[in-house]
């Protein structure tokens, strides 16, 4: 060999072991060794998803099937519907599955870093060729190999198990999937956090508080934000409690709201008129993935190695973290001292006082592991308290005015508003896929954009506060949701004095955008939509109940009309004679039958006309026929003792009764025509009975078997009970009853 | 080269190394030496690329050694307290490291290994903490890197193994021109390998010298001055460090190359007069009274 030869074969010896090397530093090869560490936490996860997947599947399909042995054909048709739903329900809509996940993410998250707090790991690793964008790339892929291998291999072995029983589909199949990356995104946005957990602190006992903090502090302030704000602002919307899990930063709460929709197999609404969709949901979840994932990339980056065995990483985030911790316990102490004291302010500041005190003597300890130091960093502890109190207060005395304010106009763009006694519509809504929507269809519809008239109704609200005594009142609620320009809403519980204003609530209850949207039968399509396939009449006295037999389409149309003419004035002032239980299907798919209820006016000629051609006469309600049924009525009168505090109002019920039993047929009609029906008289406003303490009980044979009494519980429309009741109800002493002849 | 200039890191409100700068050639063992707490592991640590300075730089070949992958590939650290994976045993570490160290010899390994005794299927946790100093030295020489830092590395080793391990280190450099670089608060046990020797103190450098040029520039004279003028003529004539009189036997530390102070003491009248080599205890108790401080209580108390 010549020397030239001699030199090219050793230049090429050389790049081949260069090549070598290099590929032994790629990527996998660091994935496979990290891998190796651990295997442990691969072996958890598995187990977690083998006894979640195939080994529930196998035992609860095996136990379904053990109970429909002996069968026929209808039970095990049965049979198979039940081992779908427990199929579909595993794959799709599991709420116990995203708690595995959360615990497992936490798990993979914090072992993966956990090398951060141990100095001898640190050094080892540190000290390394390997960059930390490298390392920190090498271990968060291997924490996402360990989640999606194992939930995979089991989901797949699931599917095996499914399929041996005959409940495996292609739809099974697809939901999982989409399931699956619904999970993944929530195990990342998990995973990172715990990550972000190890990384801002320096041993594993912080780390775990830290996460804690981290999945739970926001809903907790929104959760304390929103009971304060209910218990101090009388201007405070009901609807605004649902704010508490618009969260921006809970994973949890997103992949909640996922299983709510996947269990409504459709959409998930909120009172806020939101529309989640699997797309919003995973759009959501995905950003915070992605926010957690960048922010735990940086604080890798910039984490001090030296860094192990502190219980915070950064410094400058101690003081930051005790503020943070000390103003949600505070408040939250000093709100309950407050009210258990019986809403005492000294006693709720002194609340304030023992709370930070103690909060900081945790959070010192935790910091620093010697009961000393808690004489230590007493500057934030004081800033925390004097700020504990000054949040306090501004909820207790409405600081920020509040409740004396309502939002500009030029800043509103729509309204949704509840007039007293209109609410009754509000139920039962579906939408045209079947979709139920329980309670807040019309929060989420009625879009008023006529302001002037509402804002001049606002104009003559009544100016409550906390403070007013709230007893002998002369207004009444109204539920008011205000839409931004910006896209925010704002939900307020308004007064209003509705007798002053009824011509401007008249013309609120004439604007299309109010009737549209009021009850879904006023819906301009909403005969297109469904097909109305019967109708029950039922006037609440005598459990009389009638299918009305009328062309149905004629029903509706009939009602529309009658509301149309109506004016609000009469459903404010009046019960209502009788209600009309409508049962449909959707046009698009007959299998959602759903039910609508309305009421029925006395002005509702045209309605009032059809049902008499269907031979029911809702005037004749205490004809012969019920009234010679009547065997008695029992008129009771419970023993109120109204105690008025400062703020509230409180009644203590007495276990004292009195009760008037009449049985002379003569009186009953003239008892009967004062009362209203249990199920009308929340439907009337000004009429409604406050004089809940009288009840009155209606003995009838029972209309079935004729065997034994059947009771219709009324009650005394106001200012109607008749003279000679109160005086015969005067002669007996609470606690006795006696039969009036 | 490694270089350090005005390398300052802080915990908490204590300077634990405060404006060192250093420079530690290619190819010179460098002894780094102090009391506990001076910053030396600190000290190390940056230089490893573990923890970033609060304040100057550090250089491994012109390049800043601080998350930078290619400045840290010529680095092997061997702290105090090595660490090996739970249930590990020597195959396990050699394939783990092959995969981060490009130049990893694995025969090397192996043949180590079986000349030190140790078994390469037995886990490690089961050594002696001799045995897994011995197995992390080992790591750390078949990383094939430029330098290795070892942290206190020979505590614990007992002296042939020391021995052993410094005619090892010596093999390296000569071979592949390995520049180790070795903290220890035991001066005896660097002095016969180190060529440059820092002293660090309360996290600053107090001297960082070539111990040859050091003991080639500093000479410990004994003798007996024929009268009390020529041993002031000799006072004039030298850079006397320190002197110490008994009797008519006088000792002193002087600078200056033996031949330099042999010519001097030629012009002299003595009765006798030896000029002998100090070892590197004495060195650096001459050098630091110089620069104020007293070793003694330094190093020794």
């Amino acid at each position: 060999m010549t020397l030239k030869n001699s030199f090219l074969a050793d230049a090429s010896k050389q790049k081949q072991e260069e090549k070598g090397n290099r590929r032994k530093s790629v990527f996998r090869f660091d994935v496979r060794e990290d891998m190796k560490r651990r295997n442990w936490i691969f072996g958890i996860s598995f187990l977690v998803f083998f006894c979640c997947f195939p080994g529930y599947l196998l035992l609860r399909l095996n136990s379904i099937l053990s109970n429909y042995e002996n069968a026929d054909a209808e039970g095990l048709l049965l049979m198979q519907r039940r081992m779908d739903d427990v199929v579909s329900a595993l794959f799709h809509s599991n709420g116990v599955l995203p708690v595995l996940i959360i615990f497992l993410a936490v798990l993979i998250g914090m072992q993966g870093f956990a090398y951060l707090h141990n100095k001898k790991q640190v050094d080892f690793y540190h000290s390394q060729p390997v960059s930390r964008k490298r390392r920190f790339l090498v271990l968060w892929f291997d924490g996402v190999v360990i989640f999606v291998i194992t939930y995979w291999v089991n989901m797949l072995l699931g599917m095996m198990v499914a399929a041996v029983f005959g409940s495996m589909s292609g739809m099974i199949l697809t939901g999982a999937i989409k399931a699956f990356c619904l999970y993944l995104l929530l195990f990342l946005g998990i995973y990172h956090l715990a990550m972000i957990a190890v990384l801002l602190t320096g041993n594993t006992l912080v780390s775990l508080l830290i996460m804690g903090l981290l999945l739970g502090y926001e809903l907790a302030a929104r959760a304390i934000t929103v009971l304060m704000a209910s218990s101090f602002f009388v201007t405070y919307g009901s609807g605004e409690e649902n704010k508490i899990f618009d969260t921006i930063f809970s994973p949890i709460v997103n992949i909640y709201k996922y299983i709510i929709l996947a269990g409504r197999q459709g959409r998930y609404y909120s009172y806020e008129g939101k529309i989640y969709t699997y797309g919003n949901i995973a759009v959501g979840l995905l950003l915070l993935a992605i926010v957690f994932g960048i922010v735990s990339y940086f604080l890798y980056k910039m984490r001090a190695s030296e860094s192990h065995g502190n219980s915070i990483s950064f410094p400058k985030m101690k003081e930051i973290l005790r503020f943070a911790l000390l103003l949600v316990f505070g408040i939250f102490c000093t709100y309950a001292v407050y009210f258990v004291a019986g809403e005492s302010v000294v006693l709720g500041i002194l609340g304030a006082v023992f709370s930070v005190a103690l909060g900081h003597a945790v959070i010192q300890l935790i910091y620093e592991v010697d009961f000393r130091a808690i004489r230590k960093k007493l500057v934030t502890a004081v800033v925390s308290l004097v700020s504990v109190i000054v949040v306090f207060l501004a909820f207790r005395y409405d600081w920020i005015g509040y409740d004396s304010r309502i939002p500009k106009q030029s800043k509103v763009e729509s309204v949704y508003v509840s007039l007293a006694a209109e609410s009754f519509g509000d139920s039962n809504y579906v939408m045209q896929d079947g979709t139920e929507i329980y309670r807040w269809y019309r929060a989420r519809n009625m879009e008023i954009t006529d302001l002037d008239t509402i804002y001049a109704l606002l104009e003559n609200r009544e100016r409550i506060t906390r403070d007013t005594k709230t007893y002998d009142r002369n207004y009444e609620n109204m539920e008011i949701k205000f839409r931004f320009r910006n896209g925010k809403t704002e939900n307020r519980m308004l007064y209003i004095n509705y007798e002053e204003n009824m011509e401007l609530l008249n013309e609120i209850y004439h604007m299309d955008a109010y009737q549209l949207t009021n009850n879904q039968v006023m819906e301009e399509n909403f005969v297109n939509n469904y097909r109305i396939i019967s109708a029950t009449y039922n006037n609440g006295f005598g459990n009389v109940t009638a299918p009305i037999d009328v062309d149905m389409h004629a029903l509706v149309e009939a009602y529309k009309k009658d509301v149309e003419n109506a004016d609000y004035e009469e459903v404010y002032y009046n019960y209502p004679k009788a209600q009309i239980s409508l049962l449909g299907v959707g046009m698009q798919n007959e299998e959602y039958r759903n039910s609508w209820n309305i009421l029925i006016y006395d002005s509702y000629k045209n309605t009032i006309a059809l049902l008499e051609k269907a031979g029911i006469n809702h005037n004749n309600v205490f004809d012969n026929a019920y009234r010679n049924r009547i065997q008695k009525i029992e008129i009771r009168q419970e023993d109120y003792e109204r105690l008025r505090t400062s703020g509230s109002e409180m009644v203590s019920y007495s276990t004292d009764e009195k009760t008037a039993i009449y049985t002379n047929p003569e009186v009953f009609g003239k008892i009967l025509e004062n009362t209203v029906p249990s199920t009308n008289r929340w439907w009337s406003s000004k009429s409604r009975s406050n004089n809940d303490e009288y009840s009155v009980l209606i003995y009838t044979p029972n209309p079935y078997d004729g065997s034994d009494y059947y009771i219709d519980e009324v009650y005394f429309q106001k200012g109607k009970i008749p003279q000679f009741v109160l005086e015969d109800l005067e002669k007996i002493p609470f606690g006795e009853e006696q039969i009036i002849k | 080269m490694i270089t350090l200039t005005n390398v300052s890191k802080r915990f908490d409100d204590v300077w634990a190394v405060n404006q060192v700068s250093l420079t530690m050639q290619e190819g010179n063992v460098f002894g780094l030496i102090g009391t506990n707490g001076a910053g030396k592991t600190t000290l190390l640590r940056m230089v490893a690329g573990i923890m970033k300075p609060d304040g100057g730089h550090v250089l491994i070949d012109d390049k800043p050694v601080f998350d930078n992958e290619n400045a840290i590939k010529g680095v092997y650290f061997i702290p105090d307290e090595p660490f090996f994976f739970r249930n590990a045993n020597g195959k396990d570490m050699e394939k783990y490291l092959t995969t981060v160290y490009e130049k990893f010899d694995s025969t090397l390994f192996y043949e180590y290994l079986e000349k030190f005794g140790l078994d390469k299927n037995r886990k490690i946790s089961t050594f002696s903490k001799g045995m897994q100093k011995q197995m992390a030295i080992i790591c750390g020489l078949c990383a094939n890197t430029k330098y290795l830092i070892c942290d206190e590395t020979f505590d614990g080793l007992d002296p042939v193994m020391r021995q052993g391990i410094k005619a090892i280190f010596a093999k390296h450099m000569e071979e592949r021109g390995l520049t180790p670089i070795i903290a220890s608060h035991n001066l005896r046990e660097l002095e016969d390998i180190c060529d440059t020797v820092g002293l660090l103190h309360k996290g600053g450098v107090i001297l960082s010298k070539d111990l040859l040029e050091m003991k080639c520039n500093i000479q410990k004279i004994q003798c007996v001055f024929a009268t009390e003028e020529e041993e002031n003529k000799a006072m004039q004539k030298m850079a006397i460090l320190q002197k110490e009189k008994r009797g008519m036997l006088c000792t002193m530390t002087a600078r200056g190359s033996r031949e330099e102070i042999q010519t001097v003491f030629a012009t002299l009248d003595t009765v006798f007069y030896e000029v002998l080599p100090l070892s590197l205890e004495e060195i650096f108790i001459s050098e630091t009274e110089v620069v104020g401080y007293d070793i003694k209580k330094l190093i020794f108390s």
